[in-house]
């Protein structure tokens, strides 16, 4: 299967669901590409986020058996952040995509 | 003990593989790695030959074992190299090869497992470390230096992890008889004991002692600590 905008971000919902269910953070009222993840107008901590990239990182190599690893220098040199909402962290996961 | 699933580097000799073999006995499911090809032959034993100075493999390896098992309950990050030299003969391609293995091979490793296992909310890492490094053994600049290196990561990767019910601790034997040493004179190796208060060779037995403690449920408020064997200390 390869990665398209659209599994990659229900891969992402599905990631969103599980950490705030975990957190006891209130459920989500509306899920889109404008949702914030990091920074202002977020509720997640920098530990959840590290959560976040954990189970997506997994979820992943699940559903594409490739091993992506968010956190890389492209991702930690960029000025705007990947991990700032969900449509920012869905193309940089398709930007990224590893070899097989 | 209570056993699970473990993730052992550097299996194919030395302490690695008794490590692997001590814990196949005791029931573990043991996923191995090296250079080279398995030495062990056991149903619940797996192998990957990688070198865990390359990232993409080893996070490739670790996920595999995930897949597989659904869960990694503890990691050994044994897999090392030494190199003995007169520091100011010491080229830095020595230094790039042992940190690469040393220190960046057992973080790669370290790294990967514990994004599993704060997700499991359990786990145990256990790095190792030498005695030759409180000692500040001379000659061995470059081995002592990159496990200096890999006791700092220790004792963050503790602090990181401590609220996710994961321990990072390391073990730091004294000369054990493998591989690792067969270059050292035995004049060296007998300096090396004298410095120690306990002053014998280091048997597999007291190294799986220690790794058994630091894997123990009971365990579980013992974390960033570095155990010497041979009474050596800080
Ligand atoms: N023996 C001692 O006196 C002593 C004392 C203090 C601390 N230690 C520590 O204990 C650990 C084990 O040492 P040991 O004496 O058992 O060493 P050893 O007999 O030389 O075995 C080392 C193991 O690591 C593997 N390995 C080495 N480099 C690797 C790489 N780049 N990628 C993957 N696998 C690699 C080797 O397999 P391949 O060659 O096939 O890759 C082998 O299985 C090391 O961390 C060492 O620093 C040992």
């Amino acid at each position: 299967m390869i990665p398209d905008k659209k599994s990659v971000q229900s891969l992402i919902e599905e990631c969103l669901v599980q950490l705030r269910e975990d957190l006891a953070l209130p459920v989500l009222d509306k899920f889109s590409p404008e949702t914030t993840l990091l920074g202002a107008g977020s509720d997640l901590d920098s530990m959840a986020i590290v959560h976040l990239i954990a189970d997506l990182e997994g979820r992943l190599f699940d559903a594409y058996n490739l091993t992506w690893i968010l956190a890389d220098e492209r991702a930690l040199s960029r000025t705007r952040s990947p991990f700032r909402t969900v449509g920012d962290l869905t193309s940089f996961i398709i930007e990224a995509i590893p070899e097989a | 003990m209570k056993s699970g699933v473990i993730i052992i580097t550097g299996t194919s000799k030395g302490i690695g593989r008794h490590l692997a073999e001590h814990y196949l006995a005791n029931g573990w499911i043991v996923a191995g790695c090296s250079r080279g090809e398995s030495t062990i032959g056991h149903d619940n034993y797996s192998h990957t030959s990688l070198d865990i100075g390359d990232e993409k493999d080893v996070t490739r390896m670790v996920r595999t074992v995930h897949a597989k098992h659904g869960k990694v309950d503890a990691l050994l990050n044994n897999a090392g190299r030494a190199s003995m030299n007169a520091a100011l003969l010491t080229p830095g391609s020595t230094l790039e090869k042992v940190f690469r293995t040393n220190t960046f091979g057992s973080f790669y490793f370290a790294r990967e497992t514990a994004k599993l296992m704060i997700r499991q909310k359990q786990g145990r890492i256990v790095f190792f470390t030498t005695v030759a490094r409180p000692l500040r053994l001379e000659g061995e600049i470059a081995y002592a230096a990159s496990k200096a290196a890999v006791e700092s990561i220790t004792q963050i990767l503790a602090r990181e992890l401590g609220s996710n019910g994961v321990t990072v601790n390391a073990i730091g034997p004294t000369p054990v008889k493998t591989d690792l040493i067969r270059g050292v004179s035995d004049n060296s190796i007998q300096n090396l004991l004298d410095r120690q208060a306990i002053k014998r060779i280091g048997e597999f037995e007291d190294v799986t002692n220690v790794v058994d403690f630091f894997l123990k449920p009971e365990s579980s408020f013992v974390t960033g600590q570095i155990i010497y064997l041979g009474g050596v200390e800080n």
